[in-house]
Formats: C-alpha cells, sequence, structure tokens
C-alpha cells in the first residue's frame, strides 16, 4: 500500500534529521514536543477551518455573496498561516524523534496525503488567482476542489491522530 | 462521598474499563474530539473574527452567525460528548490534573461570556449588525472569546502530557 520510495526518503531525511543540532536541542528541553504540539493543533484548527469555510461557500452554503475565487483568495492568509504553522511544528515534532515515524505506517500514509493536500491547495490558490470573479454561484470545479482540499486536510489529521494509536 | 471518590468509583465501573481497554474504540472517540475541536473552534474563530472587526467585513454579523451557527453546534456537541467520554476513562487522572481543572473553568468562563454577550450588546445587534467595526464590547466579546479558546486548546493538548 505504500510505495517503496516512499519509505526511502522518509528514512533518510529521518536519518539525517537525527543527527541535526536542533534534533539534540528538542530531545534536551522537555517542554520543545508539547509546545510543537499545541502548535500543530493551532495550525490544524486554522487550515480546517478556513478550507471548512471555504468548503462551504463552493457548494453555495455560505458567503455567497463574493464569488468562490474571491472567498478563497481572502482567506488565503488563514489557510497558508495554517498550513505554515502546522508543516513546521509538524517537522520539529519529527526531528525529535524520527525513529518514532520513519516505519510507523500512519505516518507514512499521513505524508502521502499531505502531498496530495499540498498539491490540491496549491491547485486551488492558481485557479483562484487567474479566475476573474464571474463565475456562477456554484461551479462544478469549485465544488470538486473546494471539497477535495478539506476532505483531504481532514485525511491528513486522522491519520496525524491515528498515529499516537495503531501502526 | 467525595468528588474523589466518585471519580474511583466511575474509573472502576465496567464501561470506563472498557473504554479506556478498548484498542479501536478510545482512538476512535479521541480524534472524534480532536476533530470536533476543528469543525468548532476553527469556525467559532470566524465568527470572532467579525465581532473583533478583522475579517469578513462586508457581511454582517447575524449573516456570519448564520453561516457558521450549525457547523458550530455540531463541533461543540461533538467535542462535549467525545469529551465526556475521554474524562469517564480516566476520571482520577483527569481529577488530579491542573490543566483538565483549568480547562473546565476556562470552558465555564467561555460560555460565562456567550451568556453576558447574548445578554447585553447582543440584544442591541439591529443596530450594529452591518457596521465593519461593531461597539466596543461586541469587540472585547470576540477577542475575549478567541483568547478563551486558544488557552482551552492548549491546555487540553498540554494535558495529555502530565496523564501517566
Amino acid at each position: 500500500m505504500i510505495p517503496n520510495f516512499v519509505q526511502r526518503i522518509v528514512e533518510q531525511v529521518g536519518l539525517w534529521a537525527s543527527t541535526t543540532t536542533l534534533a539534540r536541542w528538542i530531545n534536551n528541553w522537555e517542554w520543545a514536543v508539547p509546545i510543537f504540539t499545541v502548535t500543530h493543533v493551532f495550525g490544524l484548527i486554522l487550515l480546517i477551518g478556513s478550507a471548512f469555510v471555504i468548503a462551504l461557500r463552493c457548494f453555495g452554503l455560505a458567503l455567497r455573496r463574493d464569488s468562490a475565487s474571491a472567498i478563497i483568495r481572502a482567506f488565503s492568509p488563514a489557510t497558508l498561516g495554517g498550513l505554515l504553522l502546522s508543516t513546521v511544528s509538524g517537522a520539529l515534532i519529527f526531528t525529535g524523534g524520527p525513529a518514532n515515524y520513519v516505519h510507523h505506517r500512519y505516518f507514512l500514509l499521513k505524508m502521502m496525503t499531505y502531498t496530495a493536500a499540498l498539491v490540491t491547495q496549491l491547485t486551488v490558490w492558481g485557479m483562484a488567482l487567474r479566475d476573474d470573479g464571474g463565475e456562477r454561484l456554484v461551479s462544478p470545479k469549485w465544488m470538486v476542489m473546494g471539497g477535495l482540499a478539506f476532505v483531504l486536510w481532514v485525511t491528513v489529521a486522522v491519520f496525524g491522530r491515528s498515529i499516537a494509536f495503531f501502526g | 462521598m467525595s468528588l474523589l471518590e466518585i471519580c474511583q468509583w466511575i474509573e472502576s465501573t465496567p464501561s470506563s474499563t472498557a473504554l479506556r481497554e478498548s484498542l479501536v474504540v478510545f482512538p476512535v472517540i479521541e480524534t472524534t474530539h480532536v476533530l470536533g475541536l476543528a469543525f468548532s473552534v476553527g469556525t467559532i474563530l470566524w465568527f470572532d473574527l467579525r465581532l473583533w472587526g478583522v475579517g469578513l467585513l462586508r457581511y454582517s454579523v447575524s449573516e456570519v452567525f448564520g453561516y457558521v451557527k450549525p457547523w458550530m453546534f455540531i463541533g461543540f456537541a461533538l467535542m462535549i460528548v467525545t469529551g465526556s467520554l475521554l474524562a469517564w476513562t480516566h476520571p482520577v487522572q483527569a481529577y488530579n490534573s491542573w490543566y483538565f481543572r483549568t480547562k473546565l473553568i476556562l470552558l465555564v468562563v467561555a460560555a460565562a461570556n456567550t451568556a453576558v454577550f447574548h445578554l447585553t450588546i447582543d440584544r442591541r445587534r439591529a443596530e450594529w449588525d452591518n457596521l465593519p467595526i461593531p461597539p466596543l464590547q461586541a469587540r472585547i466579546a470576540g477577542a475575549f472569546s478567541l483568547l478563551l479558546w486558544f488557552v482551552i486548546v492548549a491546555v487540553g493538548r498540554l494535558m495529555a502530557y502530565t496523564l501517566v
């Protein structure tokens, strides 16, 4: 289910991360991982919260006075902020203990889903930037893209929580 | 019977033991709690920002509340049900945790903040509903709500590191 190349990439990154000064610093400060974890949850709330409101607009269920592309552009600071917070804090949590993650099935599934969600999110932003805002109230392209981005980010969160319990 | 004894009794019940030791149900409850958090806090955030006068200014306060209300309530219902079940699985540890106590107190403060907002300035919402910058009391309620949820989420997550 998980391609070998994904496993190899994660192993190599993990091997490199474990030798860095940052990894030693994280391991020597007992509050590092709890603080990064709280930041990770804040990022998740911001990201999923904004992706959800965008999805509502894409399905014509909220903020109908503006076009879907205008709402995506207006929410982009929050979406980007949530994405950066969760990505940076997630990378720091990983750096603190790569051995806990590199062979973990749900971590690898999370990384694959994260990549798909990131590509989808970048595509959504690219489409929103090119759009002139003159589209209909509800258009199939925005229903697919807005809905897909939201579902993928929720799936990333579910796989993330699964790391703590399964594997 | 003291509160601690009640917690000890809860922990000894078959339902608490079954939930605690379940390899599937406990993770599902915990994951649902986090997703409920993302829905409720992730949507209330936009209402609070509108009250604060820093987001969605083209929409009236009533419109924004109407959009987020159903999802916010669904998220809160999920959080309360799953949060209660999580506390049911580890009542003695929760009782002894200062993070848990702080979280409960802050949840009461958040509810009081909401009640005060609805019983005072919100009763005159028609007067300021369309203003880009709402009155000071509404802005304070929005900012205070954001701050409270920020701290509630933080202590809730930090609590996991203190439970053995």
